[in-house]
């Protein structure tokens, strides 16, 4: 009788990249499938998509917008899975740091000088992101309460509450386009580059990323964060409080997710409207995942993930099928890479049974 | 008086998804998987259902396929879950993710068509029973077998020895296992109804609910859902009045745009749901109250044998 | 002396060959051995000799990856402890697998019906009540686990395999967490049983029990049976040690004499509040001077590891208070303050002092953080640095210095790290909690060294059950039992150390014999 044993493996065996490897290959295949199934052409598809991308400067800068939210959100996540903390709030903080980076640069016009102008929005997204987290943070590390239901009511409170907002007390008197606030004076706009959409956000993104690089590895904060991430009980032996630290990570995760709300208010939207959110949350998880907590790693996930987005879109433009398959891609993604980590931390013998 | 009547008819109909769907996830739950992909699994079951429906004219084909769809992607979550120990959470979210994409890009082409419909229960004899009667007129077939599912879950779970079975094995299932509980494979069973239930549940919002297909058209009654499990603590008596609740405060909101009346803003009518079911989780995990129904202390960890 | 056996015609069980691997370790070698119906049989040997590789075997809990097993002479084989259970084997763990939430009746029937059968509790929990008492194994089968003593427990998992027929009952360690009342009771149930016709073995280290208890005695080392002998056959307590540990083990401890110094930590009136997970412990009072070595010893839930919780911060108590360094605190401040010169040994190596997914030198700072580095930094390079003079200075095996994992470094080697990293903090008082449990007797022989060189600038407070240990280190020993401190005794009382045995079953001037 053939029998298969899982073992798990002395040494966690593939890298990232051959994991990665292994789960795109399948996506790609998947996808395929599908492409088919709805009467296209596979390879011209993705085709599309790639060009869509990454086909020139243009469209690369278009990734690089769509990337910056999903930067900061990405590393909100991966900064509170450290600590084995699930932040599947990031949506609802981003809508939070929006409409606190809205409120800041729509009523305190008066009171901030120009210049000033976006370090206090910045400030206050990031102000609003943490508040919005404060209170699941403090019902995990004082009671225990599960985090990922918390946040996850918390984003469609959130949500709901922008409506209320954008639809109500902050409407726009002059009520074009999108539902939403009136526009931001110039000052709060963040600066844009290369004559494309790509703007001040991404390179602060960009420059959390290093930040949090550096706390996680060279200070003593961050070597607690690991910590306590990897043993609660050494955690509390070693004399850390567990409970203020939770709340501190959360906070700060909160902040970064607000970042990216305020990044795409000031950055892009120019005010508060329907279209913040739009999942760039729960996107984060995903990239969070798979940029293995690193934030070094972050960056070049989340422009992956953008990529596939525009990709999408494109896809939508030219061939007009639905840019979901974006969705349906990154899913597939994700499951593929949740299977090939199986093999890379398990063997499976076969033995021979004896009768 | 009427007004009563349609408040109450409008919320016995919306509350019917976020009930199966959660009566559905409390199996799971009990068992020791967190399917945190209910609100994708119930686009596939919305989507595949129309399709069927409208392709069919069958609605029993129509719920079927709905049902088996949502099988399908329920026992990938369960296999990731049981069988290659992955991260619950991530693989609920990739099976949102991907159930999100695929029934929007598959359901594309039915957007705006003109589907199947379910009778409404509208008969004589309804006619003669008071309030109540006039209620269930405006339902369809499917509310009776919701409200049905109801009782017999609740049996099933604490009154048979399948029960027993299933929530030892979530409570803690290396004594189950040693106890001779088939602990995978109720996990797996659970995890598959609700699949089913989940996907009976979308498959009810696009044939009877709205009726018809639109992208995203569970608007996260599946997280909803979810959130009614610990809302109505593993309970499924208890679920039936948190989907009672969620559907009288989806009625009042229509009740009050048609009237014009606004007693109470609509944006804290909506808010409602969320807040009351985090402080319910607050009350159950902090307070340790909730009798029977705590949370299933294996919930979303791997089970092994020889670990 | 045989090591190996025949089939003999009246075994109801043999096993034939048996052998199990677990990576590169065999656990067990082909070991064979009979044994008869009606026959209580104890399996003797030190920690990792294999006994419950072996029996976890037998129960279906692992495969072995050789041999077999026979039952009433027919070959047998099953893959699961339900597959055991049904032919009539079952077993007892050290650690129960009850489920805590379900009652004691939900329990006891759980997996037994077919599952589409409804449960009328009513009904079942009077059949439970009954049949608990048929075997004089009475529990409250409306109780929830988590309500039970661990005697009471204990019963509900032999109830558990009666109640399925089994023929054979396995236990493991079983008196390990009984308080010494319940330890009688039990020796008698399981001679009744035996006595009805069942078949017993069980699985323990303490060599009194075995000979008192049972028909025959395996003495198992290193995977191996090396030898089955009847409780007559040994001559003496000394001899069967030598048999389980293969050399004379004579544990010889230089303990100089130390002058004793000023009074460096002391506890008055300390008393823990209740709450589920601890067992509380009232009125405590004791002190301990530099050159010291206080032991507090008793059976293992008495109260000794909430008191270590609170001495060491991390439980609040209720009522008393601490002196430490001629300050004194209460409960807040003496969870708040730094405790510098304190170091802590906890017992559990790998979920407390250590974290086996981390390198050595991040293990090594994990108490001495604030050591190596400027602000807010890390200064890694130092760390590293020091971490690799601990390794060389106490001859620390490991696979790649400093770099290792903390998981990679065997038991007795990572406490030895653990030592290296609290004592190299120049401690002022030593908490070290059963520091050499699990170890090997050279590694055990190197902890004694240490601690008692610490005599020289510090006081050491000793937590161990090991009364080998607390009368070979110990200066004073505070037996615990209940949550209070029955009597302190100087090792050089030889009437007092006497009693400590007794002492630790809670009989005492203070309380009378037997109404415990």
């Amino acid at each position: 009788m053939v029998v298969f044993k899982v073992e798990k493996k002395a040494d966690s065996g593939f890298s990232l990249i051959q994991i990665l490897l292994l789960a795109v290959i399948p996506a790609i295949l998947v996808g395929a499938v599908i492409f088919m199934a709805v009467g296209a052409n596979p390879l011209r598809a993705y085709y599309i998509m790639f060009m869509g991308g990454f086909g020139d400067w243009f469209h690369f800068s278009e990734v690089l917008v769509k990337a910056t939210p999903l930067i900061f959100t990405g590393l909100a996540v991966a900064l509170a899975a450290r600590m084995l903390l699930w932040n599947i709030g990031c949506e609802g903080q981003l809508v939070f740091g929006g409409i606190f980076a809205s409120g800041t640069a729509l009523f305190f016009q008066s009171y901030i000088p120009d210049p000033l102008m976006i370090p206090f929005v910045l400030l206050s997204g990031f102000a609003g992101g943490a508040v919005w987290a404060l209170l699941p943070a403090i019902l995990k590390a004082r009671w225990e309460v599960n985090e990922i239901i918390t946040t996850l009511m918390f984003n469609y409170i959130a949500v709901i509450l922008m409506e209320h907002l954008y639809f109500g007390p902050w409407r726009d008197p002059m009520g074009r386009g999108f539902p939403g606030t009136a526009m931001f004076n110039e000052s709060a706009w963040f600066p844009r580059f290369f004559q494309t959409r790509v703007h001040l956000g991404l390179f602060v993104a960009i420059a959390a990323c290093m930040l949090l690089f550096v706390i996680l590895k060279k200070t003593k904060w961050g070597y607690r964060i690991t910590v306590t991430g990897n043993s609660l009980g050494a955690a509390r032996y070693s004399g850390i409080n567990i409970t203020c630290q939770r709340i501190a990570v959360l906070i700060i995760s909160g902040g970064l997710a607000g970042l990216a709300g305020t990044s795409e208010v000031c950055g892009i939207h120019l005010r508060l409207q329907q279209g913040l959110a739009v999942g760039y949350g729960y996107d984060g998880i995903i990239i969070a995942f798979l940029a293995g907590l690193n934030p070094l790693a972050v960056p070049f996930v989340a422009i992956i993930l953008g990529g596939l987005i525009v990709g999408g879109d494109q896809l939508q433009t030219t061939l007009h099928l639905p840019s979901s398959i974006s969705l349906v891609l990154e899913g597939t993604i994700l499951l593929a890479i949740l299977a090939s980590n199986f093999f890379s931390l398990y063997r499976i013998r076969i033995l021979r049974r004896s009768a | 008086m009427n007004d009563l009547i349609f408040i109450a008819s409008i919320t016995l109909k919306s509350c019917i998804a976020v009930l199966l769907a959660s009566i559905g996830e409390i199996f799971t739950e009990k068992s020791g998987i967190l399917n945190l992909g209910v609100e994708g699994i119930m686009l596939i079951g919305a989507m595949t259902g129309f399709i069927i429906g409208y392709t069919t004219g069958s609605p029993v084909m129509a719920f079927t396929g709905a049902m088996l769809a949502g099988g399908l992607l329920a026992l990938l979550h369960a296999f990731l879950s049981i069988n290659l120990h992955a991260s619950q959470v991530i693989s609920g979210l990739a099976i949102t993710i991907f159930g999100m994409g695929m029934s929007s890009f598959l359901g594309r082409p039915f957007i705006g068509k003109l589907g199947i419909r379910l009778e409404e229960l509208d008969c004589a004899f309804l006619d003669k029973v008071p309030f109540l009667g006039r209620i269930l007129a405006q339902q369809t077939f499917l509310v009776l077998i919701a409200l049905m599912i109801v009782p017999l879950s609740w049996f099933i779970l604490f009154r048979t020895n399948l029960g027993l079975n299933i929530r030892a094995a979530g409570e803690d299932p290396a004594a189950a296992d040693a106890a001779g509980v088939p602990v995978k494979f109720l996990r797996y069973g659970c995890t598959l109804f609700g699949g089913l239930m989940a996907g009976m549940a979308g498959a009810y919002l696009s044939l009877v609910y709205t009726p018809g297909w639109k992208e995203g058209m569970s608007a996260g009654q599946g997280w909803i859902a979810i959130a009614m499990v610990i809302f109505s603590t593993w309970n499924p008596v208890r679920a039936l009045f948190g989907a009672l609740l969620f559907g009288g405060l989806n009625a009042l909101q229509f009740y009050f745009q048609a009237t014009g009346a606004e007693l109470i803003p609509t944006y804290i009518l909506r808010i409602l749901p969320y807040l009351l079911t985090v402080l319910v989780l607050f009350l159950v995990t902090a307070l340790k109250r909730g009798g029977i129904g705590t949370t299933p202390s294996a919930l979303g960890n791997p089970f092994s044998r020889e670990e | 002396m045989e090591n190996s056996e025949k089939v003999r015609p009246d075994s109801i069980l043999s096993l034939e060959g048996i052998s199990k691997r677990f990576g590169p370790v065999w656990a067990n070698r082909d070991i064979s051995l009979n044994i008869s119906q009606g026959e209580i049989h104890a399996l003797l040997g030190e920690n990792g000799a294999g006994k419950s590789t072996l029996m976890s075997i037998l129960s279906g809990r692992y495969r072995p990856d050789q041999g077999g097993i026979r039952l009433k002479g027919k070959a047998v084989s099953f893959n699961s402890p339900a597959g055991a259970l049904s032919i009539g084997i079952g077993m007892v763990y050290q650690r129960f697998m009850l489920v805590e939430p379900l009652s004691v009746a939900e329990n006891i029937v759980l997996g037994c019906a077919g599952m589409l059968k409804s449960l009328d509790m009513g009904r079942i929990n009077s059949e439970i009540e009954s049949f608990s008492k048929e075997y004089g194994l009475y529990v409250d089968p409306g109780k929830k686990i988590h309500q039970l003593s661990m005697g009471e427990r204990q019963k509900v998992e032999i109830l558990k395999l009666l109640y399925r027929r089994a023929e054979i009952l396995i236990l493991d360690e079983p008196t390990a967490i009984l308080s010494p009342p319940e330890i009688k009771p039990l020796f008698e149930t399981l001679t009744r049983l035996a006595g009805a016709g069942r078949t017993i073995i069980f699985i323990s280290h303490k060599l009194e029990e075995v000979m008192s208890l049972s028909d025959r005695i395996s003495i198992m080392r290193r995977g191996k049976i090396i030898a089955t002998l009847l409780p007559e056959q040994i001559r003496s307590k000394r001899e069967l040690a030598r048999l389980m540990v293969g050399r004379e083990i004579v544990l010889k401890v230089d303990k100089e004499k130390v002058p004793v110094g000023k009074s460096v930590f002391a506890v008055k009136g300390l008393g823990s509040g209740g709450s589920d997970n601890h067992i509380p412990f009232d009125q405590i009072d004791l002190e301990v001077r530099t050159g010291e070595i206080l032991a507090i010893t008793g059976v293992a839930g008495n109260g000794q590891d909430t008191l270590v919780a609170c001495l060491t911060g991390l439980l609040p108590f209720k009522k008393g208070s601490v002196t430490y360094k001629g300050r004194r605190f209460n409960s807040l401040e003496w969870i708040k303050t730094a405790k510098r010169g304190l170091v802590y040994i906890p017992e559990d190596r790998y979920g407390t002092a250590s974290i086996p997914a981390q390198s050595l030198v991040e293990n090594f700072m994990l108490t001495r953080v604030e050591e190596f580095g400027k602000g807010p930094f890390l200064d890694l390079k130092g760390a590293r640095a020091e971490t690799s003079g601990a390794i060389d200075h106490f001859g620390i095996k490991t696979p790649s210095g400093p770099s290792s994992k903390a998981r990679q470094l065997s038991g007795g080697n990572l406490q030895k790290f653990i030592l290296a990293r609290e004592l190299g903090r120049k401690p002022r008082l030593i908490i070290a909690e059963h520091p050499t449990q699990g170890l090997d007797v050279g590694a055990t022989e190197e902890v004694w060294d240490s601690l008692l060189r610490q005599r020289e600038h510090a006081a050491v407070i000793l937590v161990s059950g090991d009364l080998k240990e607390v009368l070979s280190l110990a200066d004073r020993i505070a037996v615990m039992f209940r949550g209070k401190i029955l009597k302190v005794i100087s090792t050089s009382d030889e009437e007092g150390v006497s009693q400590v045995g007794l002492l630790m079953a809670g009989v005492s001037e203070r309380t009378d014999c037997g109404s415990i």
